[in-house]
């Protein structure tokens, strides 16, 4: 049943690019992957997306957790499955289970605790382990209202970045600054990968049926557009 | 430790100490708990039955016999031994100490509101207290500090005193030095949240009443524990089913868990752990959690109060004593449920106690129990719910991704306050068995037959079992169906013999597939 459903769950191998169709109202669905060292806030962070609330009094997350979130990019209704992760290392033997399916992770550090920083190269090393290749990932440093207890610059995270190919943000689910912004780029570079792996693999426009039952008329040829 | 350095605690350590080890609690080393259990044949008999379905239905509603047979004791919780020890403990000694020991919890857990709002806690106090006063005839009722709403009941026939911890005697406490000091808190030490459903209902006199009875059997319990767990088990077992008394909670879990005993075997062993650093790295990612548990509970509010230093210690404790398992995030809403009903020390050993005979293995590094039991759950699904089991299967879900928390913190995260406790009372007696008939109720009473039309997908299932109704869960409702489900401890027994082969074959096939083991077949699909 394990192996059966990770295979379900590689979303971006097939026609898991769109959801079933059971499911109205969206053009796309993305599974997205919340990632990082414990307490670096992706609980938090995802809540102040998708509920833009902010409580101090968060629990820790034990095991795993989503929620779904709709969007509109360029004309495109993208449902968004967001799934929030246990950050402890020895949850990994659970949460990697879900990795595959992902089209786009959020790697987290918190930007007061160097230790986070230093987990960055080891998600990363996680996500191309268990991920699926394309899939796209944003690196983010939370918690940057908290100047004071700043201990990695934002150059450092930038440049850790850029070294990694990813691109970066950073953010503060507290004070609401960049957290849409994270999720918009993702959307749209997850798209752009998207029309790009479409162009280059025409299997997969014609391999869903019934992918999408909104009004709007299919999208003829690649995917996203955006 | 402001526990451990108590003079309450410090003579109780003394006198069990001086006191002769008559028998030590066994606990074979057992890889899950229902292992033991297994060797024992449970008895059926729809006269129990109908007792199970009708005399829990109705929590609130006393049932003067206590001895009622039902089926599966759990054996590994009594002594695997039948080696009767002799006298038990000394009567007034041990009840003694337990309740010192709480008054101890209760004059360091309500300090901090003493200065300020002292008088209204005590006032609220005094009108519960009159009112359980008028309604034993036999038992004083007496504070034992002014300052504190610390409950003591002296019943004359067993010359016990009872540091009654919060519950029954605290309606409405404010909590004045709290960061907002207009928070009240029910009698749980939580704070009111006017726009959330789970409101605990207030005590009535008729439950009060029933509360001043079961507090006696469990007075009289406690002294003679040792007589109890050996001879008359289905008495206990009964007696926490119908609920054990919140003044006597904390007592009788660290008892039915063993604590006791490890306490009297070790009695300097936590503050020595306590006193030692601890690794670096395991005490940095314990003070990361400390504040994330229980927010909303007076005792884990304040950062670095009373009750998240006693978190930290505990957990560090715990790391310390058994650094193979280290910390596990899923172990601290399970040491803070604790550290709510007693003193460090006892949670301590309570928390150990857990770990290694109620939920072996699911802390350890891996992960591996909770997968297990996961596979497991998910086979009694087939069998208990047959048709959430389908729907479940049909839209791969997985059960790591809804039971995990469920499993792990005993549905302390789940379940209204009063449901966690009644879970907890029978869980601590009973074993493992009770999360899972626990889990196959949610699961059952959640998915219904219709929900194959309202959860197209596996998303809005697991939504649904992410928001679980209210009134599933309320306590009578959630007892009563726990109490149904015909799940025994054979049927652990063997479903884990099944899954666990299973696991090893799979395991087994994975690396015949692929030499280099499971990552490297990944990366392969990958490509």
């Amino acid at each position: 049943m394990l192996d059966s459903s990770r295979q379900r769950m590689a979303g971006g191998q097939d026609q898991k690019w769109q959801k079933d169709a059971a499911d109205q109202n969206f053009d796309y669905m993305f599974k997205i992957l919340i990632i990082g060292n414990s307490s670096v806030g992706k609980t938090s962070f995802l809540f102040r997306y998708a509920d833009d609330s902010f409580t101090s009094a968060f629990v820790s997350t034990v095991g795993i957790d989503f929620k779904v979130k709709t969007v509109f990019r360029q004309d495109k209704r993208v449902k968004l499955q967001i799934w929030d992760t246990a950050g402890q290392e020895r949850y990994r033997t659970i949460t990697t289970a879900y990795y595959r399916g992902a089209m786009g992770f959020i790697l987290m550090y918190d930007v007061t605790n160097e230790e986070s920083f230093n987990s960055v190269q080891d998600w990363v090393t996680q996500i191309k382990t268990y991920s699926w290749d394309n899939a796209q990932v944003i690196l983010v440093g939370n918690k940057c209202d908290m100047e004071d207890e700043r201990v990695v610059s934002f150059e450092r995270g930038k440049q850790l970045a850029d070294q990694l190919g990813l691109e970066f943000f950073e953010t503060s689910a507290k004070e609401n600054i960049n957290v849409k912004s994270v999720f918009e780029r993702l959307v749209d570079i997850i798209c752009d990968k998207m029309s790009e792996s479409l162009d280059s693999d025409p299997t997969l426009v014609n391999a869903p049926k019934g992918t999408r039952l909104t009004d709007n008329p299919m999208p003829t040829n690649s995917g996203c557009q955006c | 430790m402001s526990h451990t350095s108590s003079p309450g605690l410090k003579s109780v350590i003394t006198r069990l100490d001086s006191s002769p080890v008559r028998r030590r609690r066994v606990m074979a080393p057992t890889p899950l708990v229902y292992a033991m259990a297994a060797a024992k044949v449970g008895r059926q008999s729809s006269a129990e039955d109908d007792y199970e379905k009708t005399s829990i239905a109705a929590s609130s509603v006393i049932t003067t016999s206590t001895v009622h047979s039902y089926r599966q004791p759990v054996p590994q919780l009594r002594s695997p031994t039948k080696s009767h020890h002799s006298a038990s403990r000394r009567i007034s000694g041990g009840a003694n100490s337990g309740s010192s020991i709480s008054g101890g919890t209760n004059s360091t857990r309500h300090h901090r509101r003493d200065s300020g709002d002292g008088n209204k806690a005590g006032n609220n106090y005094h009108t519960i207290n009159g009112e359980m006063t008028a309604a034993s005839d036999n038992t004083s009722v007496s504070m034992t500090n002014t300052t504190n709403p610390t409950m003591s009941l002296s019943s004359s026939n067993s010359s016990v005193t009872i540091g009654a911890t919060t519950a029954t005697a605290q309606p409405k406490i404010t909590a004045e030095d709290q960061t907002s000091p207009e928070k009240q808190c029910n009698r749980f030490g939580f704070f009111v949240d006017s726009s959330k459903t789970d409101v605990v209902p207030e005590l009535k006199k008729q439950d009060i009443d029933l509360i001043r009875k079961r507090e006696k059997k469990w007075i009289q319990m406690l002294d003679k524990w040792d007589k109890y767990m050996n001879n008359r088990w289905k008495t206990v077992r009964d007696r926490c089913r119908k609920g054990i008394p919140h003044s006597m909670r904390g007592q009788a879990w660290l008892y039915l868990c063993g604590g006791h005993h490890q306490i009297r075997l070790h009695p300097n062993a936590y503050r020595d752990l306590c006193a030692q650093e601890g690794n670096e790295q395991i005490v940095d990612e314990i003070r990361k959690d400390i504040h994330r548990q229980f927010p909303n509970h007076e005792l884990f509010a304040q950062p670095l109060g009373t009750g998240q230093t006693d978190l930290l210690n505990v957990l560090k404790a715990f790391s310390i004593l058994k650094p193979d398992i280290g910390y596990c995030q899923g172990q601290a809403p399970i040491a803070s449920v604790l550290l709510m009903h007693m003193p460090a020390e006892q949670a301590f050993w309570s928390l150990v106690a857990i770990c290694d005979h109620y939920l072996p293995g699911y802390f350890s590094p891996g992960l591996e129990a909770i997968q297990l039991h996961g596979d497991m759950l998910f086979a009694f699904l087939k069998r208990f719910a047959p048709n959430p089991h389908r729907l479940m299967d049909k839209q791969k879900i997985e059960p790591i991704l809804f039971m995990t928390e469920w499993f792990m913190c005993v549905f302390a995260r789940t379940l209204p306050w009063t449901s966690v406790l009644r879970v907890w009372d029978m869980f601590l007696c009973e074993g493992i068995k009770i999360v899972f008939k626990c889990a196959i109720v949610l699961v059952s009473v959640t998915l219904k037959s219709d929900t194959k039309k309202t959860c197209p997908s596996m998303y809005e299932t697991l939504e649904k079992l992410r928001h679980l109704s209210v009134y599933h869960m309320s306590e009578p409702l959630m007892v009563e169906s726990i109490l149904r489900c015909e799940l025994h401890d054979q049927d652990l027994q063997r479903e884990h013999n099944i899954q666990e082969k299973k696991r090893r074959q799979k395991a087994v096939q994975k690396a015949s597939t692929s030499p280099k083991s499971a990552m490297a077949k990944t990366n392969g699909k990958r490509k």
